[in-house]
């Protein structure tokens, strides 16, 4: 949740005014919501199946499919016109957003218990594709955000989101990996985090969106 | 070794397919039908004139923006982005400059049918 506070916050940085109106703004930091937990469960991917991270990294995922859906829609809702941007003449970087959004359903959905039983042979076979629809996922997200530019306007914006979302994840991997991230109370880590209440953050993302939308708003006198 | 070369595979057939796709898309572009639009011209006297109508000086065209940009095969797939730099740039400009510089984000604020020409 730090890390999603963190990225709102570059993203809410000198240089990215104006301001849309408050759906608007509300709507792209929802965007940016779901960017954050794509990054972070690629680092949170450590051997799932064995700890009970599992349930932590699954409801992560629907918690950003439904995020990312309501993003979209609610762009729709608001604004009819941005229906042009799902033609195929459409500027690439918003089809890459269509595409990383059709990514994420499929991923998540191929990666529920009775669907991989389906898809997959075996569970080597769907780490192995898992694995490469994320790395599409990430590259399709990643292009789309950085490309349409409407709040990250400054090349500063643009390498301290990249830190984020790269180094914050990374650096928590490494200290669970080299065992540094010793429990705070007696719970084991892993159950600590399998407990995050998928409703309970996205609850707060939402709260989170809506600040960085009315400070946007307050930001700008002119909007 | 069969992995290297089922990715370079991968890569030449995207490579490809990413290649035919800018094409056809830039056929689309040029082909569909405009937005509605409004523009308010009287909004805009603070700015110089040949800031947007650089054919008043550099001779290539006359008559209405998109009686060139619409028409002409060399520019039109390139309208959305050239007008959006224009327009939609500037607003931002003068709204980060804390001045009052018109839509920026909404699609609809712009994107909608003038009354009169």
């Amino acid at each position: 949740m730090g890390l999603v506070l963190l990225v709102l916050a570059v993203a809410l940085a000198a240089g990215a005014l104006p301001s849309g109106g408050f759906w608007w703004d509300f709507l792209a930091a929802l965007g940016y919501c779901a960017l954050t937990l794509i990054a972070f469960m690629g680092w949170d991917s450590e051997s799932p199946v064995r700890t009970p991270r599992l349930r932590m990294h699954r409801n992560l995922a629907i918690l950003a499919a439904v995020i990312a859906t309501a993003h979209a829609l609610g762009y729709l809702a608001i604004d009819p016109t941005v229906l042009e941007y799902l033609m195929p003449s459409a500027p690439n970087y918003m089809l890459l957003g269509v595409l990383a959004w059709l990514l994420l359903i499929a991923t998540t959905y191929s990666s529920l218990p009775a669907p991989r039983k389906r898809a997959y042979s075996d569970f080597g076979a769907f780490r192995s594709w898992h694995r490469a629809l994320y790395l599409l996922l990430l590259g399709a997200t990643a292009w789309h955000v950085f490309a349409t530019e409407f709040s990250l306007t400054s090349i500063w914006q643009v390498a301290a989101l990249l830190s984020l979302l790269i180094g914050a994840p990374l650096a928590a991997y490494m200290a669970r990996r080299a065992g540094k991230a010793a429990p705070v109370t007696d719970a084991p880590a892993a159950d600590r985090d399998a407990d995050l209440h998928p409703v309970l953050c996205g609850v707060a993302m939402l709260m989170l969106s809506a600040s960085f939308a009315g400070l946007k708003a307050a930001a700008c006198a002119t909007c | 070794m069969r992995h290297l070369l089922i990715l370079a595979g991968c890569s030449l057939a995207a490579l490809a397919l990413g290649y035919l796709w800018l094409e056809w898309q830039e056929g689309l572009r040029a082909e569909r039908p405009m937005l509605p639009l409004t523009f308010a011209h009287l909004d805009h006297r603070a700015v110089n004139c040949i800031d947007c109508h650089h054919n008043f000086v550099d001779d290539t065209g006359q008559g209405l923006c998109f009686d060139c940009h619409k028409t002409d095969p060399t520019v039109n797939a390139l309208m959305e982005e050239q007008f959006h730099a224009l327009c939609r740039d500037c607003h931002v400009e003068q709204q980060r400059l804390g001045e009052d510089g018109g839509p920026t984000r909404q699609c609809i604020d712009c994107h909608t049918a003038d009354e009169a020409p």
